[in-house]
């Protein structure tokens, strides 16, 4: 097993890759390429590429519908060994590029697993460990599938086939889970606000000449 | 003799296709069908023209304004405006912890 220092270290020093680079990279730059032609209908859903740093990008997931507009999550597509590895998806901050525990993260990924009619049943897509280390828990990411309770759920059982795992289908999920049933924001006090459009406050003491 | 008033692009069925772009997983492609047509036989095209092969077309879910247009539907029905952009991707595998 080769080791190599990424070229993107803000949050790493060193990563294994064991696939020939050469193979790893021409992945990569298809993938991010294919992100890029499509730039702009990502932006409009507040999907934005903060930063493409080879074996990482990084993507800022935002709401749009909202007024302000917050950026709700952000996380760093890590191709190590892609695509013999799933990729990695690790939640950053959108500012710093730093990973996150669960306590800093705003969204749980909720998906409906009942039927339409039947009782309602979600299910929380975001899950940590005692480390407190969120991972997004779905098939097609490293994690899910180095997770000890999905050893039976082989990556090779999912790639290639149709897209799954690729960067584009990770992103459509992060979107579809995280961010499409966003509706407001929640202030909670003695009365509970649901509102799609808040106020920003400003300290009339700190307003610069 | 009764004349006929035809329209100029009836006989190519002109005023029913729909010019579209589906992005699949991601990638836009644009994609023109007539919109008597199932919603179907969208995502069949949009999967053919995307080369994604390996899933069943039931695995797939096509999306328009959130909205999930549902296969057995005609086009024509969502009301979907020449040029929108559409949204097809895979469903995922079972996931989370119960």
């Amino acid at each position: 097993m080769k080791t190599v220092y990424s070229e993107s270290d803000s949050s790493r020093t060193v990563s294994n890759q064991w696939v020939d680079p050469v193979v790893t990279r021409a992945k990569y730059d298809e993938e991010l390429a294919a992100f890029l032609a499509a730039d702009s209908i990502h932006r409009k859903r507040g999907i934005i590429l903060l930063e493409a740093s080879f074996p990482d990008v990084y993507i800022a997931f935002c709401a749009p519908k909202l007024s302000p507009p917050p950026i709700a999550f952000a996380v760093r597509f890590n191709f190590d060994n892609y695509d013999v590895d799933p990729l990695s998806i690790q939640f950053v901050d959108a500012f710093t590029l730093k990973p996150v525990l669960v306590t800093h993260m705003k969204v749980g990924f909720t998906r409906r697993i009942s039927e339409e009619g039947a009782d309602l049943t979600l299910q929380q897509l975001l899950v940590w460990q005692n480390d407190l280390v969120p991972f997004f828990c779905m098939p097609g990411v490293r994690e899910y599938h180095r997770h000890v309770a999905h050893t039976g759920d082989s990556w090779w059982l999912h790639r290639k086939k149709g897209g799954e795992g690729t960067m584009g289908f990770l992103i459509e999920k992060l979107h579809t889970y995280g961010i499409e049933a966003m509706s407001g924001y929640l202030i909670k006090s003695n009365l509970d606000i649901n509102t799609p459009n808040v106020i920003l406050h400003f300290n009339e003491q700190s307003i610069p000449l | 003799m009764q004349a006929f008033n035809k329209k100029p692009n009836d006989s190519h069925g002109g005023e029913n296709l729909l010019s579209v772009i589906v992005v699949v997983n991601g990638t836009p492609y644009t994609i023109t069908i007539n919109q008597n047509e199932k919603v179907s036989s969208l995502i069949r095209e949009a999967l053919k023209v995307s080369s994604s092969t390996g899933r069943k077309d039931e695995d797939w879910r096509l999306k328009f304004n959130g909205q999930v247009l549902q296969p057995g539907e005609k086009i024509r029905d969502y009301n979907i405006p020449s040029g929108a952009e559409l949204f097809l991707s895979l469903d995922a595998g079972q996931g989370g912890c119960l």
